[in-house]
């Protein structure tokens, strides 16, 4: 039987049917936790900013647009309150604490793979905002240019620029990475 | 064909994306989820919510409308006496209507 959709999950959580609401929060979750967690390089920011997302989807359930996906919906949501923290931050002036020294390399972490994709992790930190929000979005995420580009609020020209120059600066970095390594 | 300098270097880029893409790093270890979860899950909705504020908006006009059209029926019908009698009505019926008299002044 197939996997009801986010709109039927909604329907029913809608209706106060928590096991719909939960089913609703483990298909969302672990991608919303990710981006906030590579917007903000903090993991405890980063649930706050998750926990948040889905507690304004309960405020306001009643009113998501039937005519944006809710994973579009959510990620907005997720954006929005990673790009207030982190003018928040620059206001009050607060060091960088990305904690991506905390990662302890696990066991699938030492495969050769694994160290590519964190190498890659390190360079899209390093990214300006909102080059790291369009390159997560559509490289980490698999959205659709056009989805990726309404929850920046931006044109898809304008995000299709914003991808690029984020992969011109990923090119640069990871490439003099690996010039580096082998001299 | 050799392959210039710069498409290697998308390709490896592209690669190195994909593998980005399925490494999606320690934040999605399971007892944070599962702990996020149980929280978020907790403050979800236990019984049908109420009306949006667009449902009620919505609502609300068409009540407004609805009295409104009673209103109107309503003080219309002692205008035209819709509420009378059968032989009024067939009086009002059979009035015909000349539209030179409208403009006519007497």
């Amino acid at each position: 039987m197939a996997e009801p959709t986010d709109e039927e999950w909604l329907h029913r959580a809608r209706s106060g049917d928590r096991a719909a609401s939960k089913s609703l929060v483990e298909r969302h979750l672990p991608s919303i936790l990710r981006y906030a967690r590579r917007m903000l390089g903090n993991a405890h920011e980063a649930e706050d900013v998750a926990q948040e997302t889905f507690l304004r989807l309960w405020q306001s359930i009643e009113e998501v647009e039937a005519r944006t996906t809710l994973r579009t919906w959510l990620f907005r949501v997720a954006h929005n309150l990673s790009i207030d923290r982190l003018r928040k931050k620059r206001e009050t002036s607060m060091p960088e604490d990305r904690d991506f020294t905390n990662d302890e390399p696990s066991a699938s972490q030492r495969m050769a793979q694994a160290e590519r994709a964190l190498r890659v992790e390190r360079a899209v930190a390093q990214l300006p905002e909102r080059q790291r929000a369009a390159i997560s979005l559509v490289f980490q995420e698999g959205l659709r240019q056009a989805d990726a580009a309404e929850i920046l609020g931006v044109t898809v020209d304008a995000l299709e620029s914003l991808l690029s120059r984020g992969r011109q600066m990923l090119k640069r970095s990871l490439l003099a990475y690996d010039a580096e390594v082998s001299e | 064909m050799k392959s210039e300098p710069a498409d290697e270097a998308d390709r490896a880029l592209d690669s190195m994306l994909d593998e980005w893409r399925d490494h999606p790093g320690p934040a999605t270890d399971r007892l944070t989820l599962a702990r996020l979860t149980k929280s978020i899950v907790s403050a979800a909705p236990s019984e049908p919510v109420r009306l949006g504020r667009r449902e009620r908006w919505a609502t609300g006009f068409l009540l407004a409308a609805a009295a409104a059209v009673g209103l109107f029926v309503g003080s219309s019908s002692s205008f035209l006496n819709l509420g009378g009698s059968a032989e009024t009505d067939r009086d009002i019926a059979s009035v015909d209507f000349n539209p030179s008299y409208a403009w006519s002044e007497e």
